[in-house]
């Protein structure tokens, strides 16, 4: 066993805590995922551009999160490191400026390792022929990750980056994080700074994806500049969680997903945490709206270059981009008004419960997410996650079971706005209380030494 | 609502002036048909209200 074995393995915190008792050297550590990137990411396809070295420096001070190597989606702008969003269109961007968030993360000390995959602009159903070719999932590497935010997940579930920022405007951050088994939180609309990411900007935030609840409170942290870690360690208290069951039984969900949940309601249960169904009227109208808000604001910004250089989107992006033109004014208000509409109700039903639970996607593979049967370009497959984007409300997906086919699945809690101390509590009560986010796609080392088609 | 067509969907385009050729037209038809579905259900449903919410005074 080589000194940098199982490095991959340490969340933000156990490494944060090693470089400050002196056993963990931050380069060693930043090295073992350099490593892992050159070896097994030819076949992951889960990085676009791995930092140069002197793009790799830290200030002399450590902050919370100093030397930890993050990843960051390819739509997200970082200076001076080209910023691709898997188009075309932007193969030689190279920002002269970070995004926001950042240069959140770098000022609290971390590395910023990798730009990462993802669905051409964040939009669109991937293909080989992309400008980077899908990543897989490491679990089931026949199957692609699920998006748009695939590469991050894929990144931080095996190994290639202690964590990672995704984006997400109906669920591109908590769907690939419950595909690949590993924690996505998408923030309360407006909480994180989303600017200089490429996204609706109504409906689009920038998240932190993490392999523990613990990690992702940690960046939230970095992202805000408030505390959320410290708050993780209150005890349990009396908890509501309320679950939507007209609208999960209307998906029609695989029956693993179906079995899963209800065995994540019952480990709740057990922590003590009362379960009660509620109806919320108009769930599934706004996952239909926060996608039609989708397609006109993408059509927005894209119309001049769809015009000008069409040939350099894919297919796919392309007809994704152009379908908001054909959308009205009135359509895009009403969407807007569903929104409205959809989060009063959903914040009356918060004065009664403390979190929602649902799943997080009803299929099991990105290939089944992404089937004209599952209208993806209408929220169909984001049935469960889109909705707040357009409320607004943050949500966090969950390790939280297995398919028989060894694919995780997530668990999905939602909260009340601006409370995502307490959604990041309840979520890891849940995770202390289940194992499955100590597991590791581990035959991807084995994987990435054959050949697989497609 | 009534099936889109790809003469109706090629007439919309042409209006729009998008450039899409035969195979794109063929390929947008059941996502617009889809979307245009969309926003007709959230406009029955969820139309804004004509006049302003009243603002309290003082």
């Amino acid at each position: 066993m080589t000194p940098a074995e199982g490095l991959h393995l340490l969340t933000v915190a156990e490494a944060g805590r090693r470089f400050r008792d002196g056993s963990l050297a931050p380069a060693d550590y930043v090295a073992a995922f350099i490593e892992r990137i050159k070896r097994l990411d030819p076949f992951l396809r889960s990085v676009i551009t791995l930092a140069a070295p002197t793009d790799m420096e830290v200030g002399r001070w450590g902050g919370p999160l100093h030397w930890i190597p993050i990843g960051i989606k390819d739509s997200i702008a970082t200076a001076g490191m080209r910023t691709t969003a898997n188009s075309r269109v932007l193969a030689d961007w190279v920002p002269a400026e970070d995004a926001p968030s950042v240069t959140a993360l770098r000022a609290a000390g971390a590395v910023v390792l990798a730009k990462l995959n993802l669905n051409e602009f964040a939009w669109g159903i991937p293909s080989e022929d992309d400008l980077f070719p899908p990543p897989r999932n490491p679990w089931s590497p026949e199957h692609r990750a699920m998006g748009s935010s695939s590469g991050s997940a894929v990144a931080v579930a095996c190994g290639l980056c202690a964590a990672a920022l995704g984006t997400d405007a109906g669920g591109s951050v908590r769907q690939p994080a419950a595909n690949c088994g590993v924690v996505g939180l998408k923030p309360t609309h407006a909480l994180v700074d989303s600017s200089g990411a490429l996204g609706a900007p109504t409906i689009c935030e920038v998240g932190p994806i993490t392999r523990t609840v613990e990690d992702a409170a940690l960046l939230l942290e970095a992202l805000t500049g408030s505390t959320y870690a410290e708050d993780l360690r209150r005890p349990m208290r009396r908890t509501r969680i309320g679950v939507p069951r007209r609208h999960i039984d209307a998906a029609h969900s695989d029956p693993q997903i179906e079995a899963a949940f209800t065995d994540a309601l019952q480990v709740l249960r057990g922590l003590g945490i009362e379960i009660v169904d509620v109806e919320i009227e108009g769930l599934g109208d706004a996952a239909e709206a926060d996608f039609l808000v989708l397609n006109a604001e993408a059509f927005a910004a894209h119309e001049q270059t769809l015009r000008a250089r069409p040939s350099d989107y894919g297919l796919s992006s392309r007809l994704y981009h152009t379908q908001g033109a054909f959308l009205s004014a009135a359509d895009y208000m009403a969407a807007l008004v569903a929104g409205d509409v959809v989060r009063k109700r959903v914040d009356v039903v918060f004065s009664t419960i403390d979190f929602l639970a649902t799943p997080v996607v009803p299929v099991l593979t990105a290939d089944a997410a992404r089937s004209a049967k599952a209208q993806p370009h209408t929220g169909g497959a984001a049935i469960f996650t889109a909705p707040f984007n357009l409320t607004g409300h943050p949500a966090i997906s969950i390790p939280g079971g297995m398919s028989t086919e060894g694919i995780p699945i997530g668990l999905q809690l939602i909260g009340r706005a601006r409370g995502e101390a307490d959604l990041l509590w309840m979520a890891q009560q849940y995770e202390q209380a289940t194992t499955w986010h100590q597991m590791h796609p581990s035959d991807v080392e084995n994987a990435s030494s054959h050949s697989i088609g497609g | 609502m009534k099936q889109l067509s790809i003469a109706r969907l090629r007439e919309m385009a042409r209006r729009l002036e998008l450039d899409v050729d035969a195979r794109e037209l063929a390929r947008l038809r059941p996502m617009v048909q889809d979307v245009l579905e969309v926003g007709q259900r959230l406009r029955r449903d969820y139309a804004p209200p004509i006049d302003r919410p009243a603002r309290r005074s003082g």
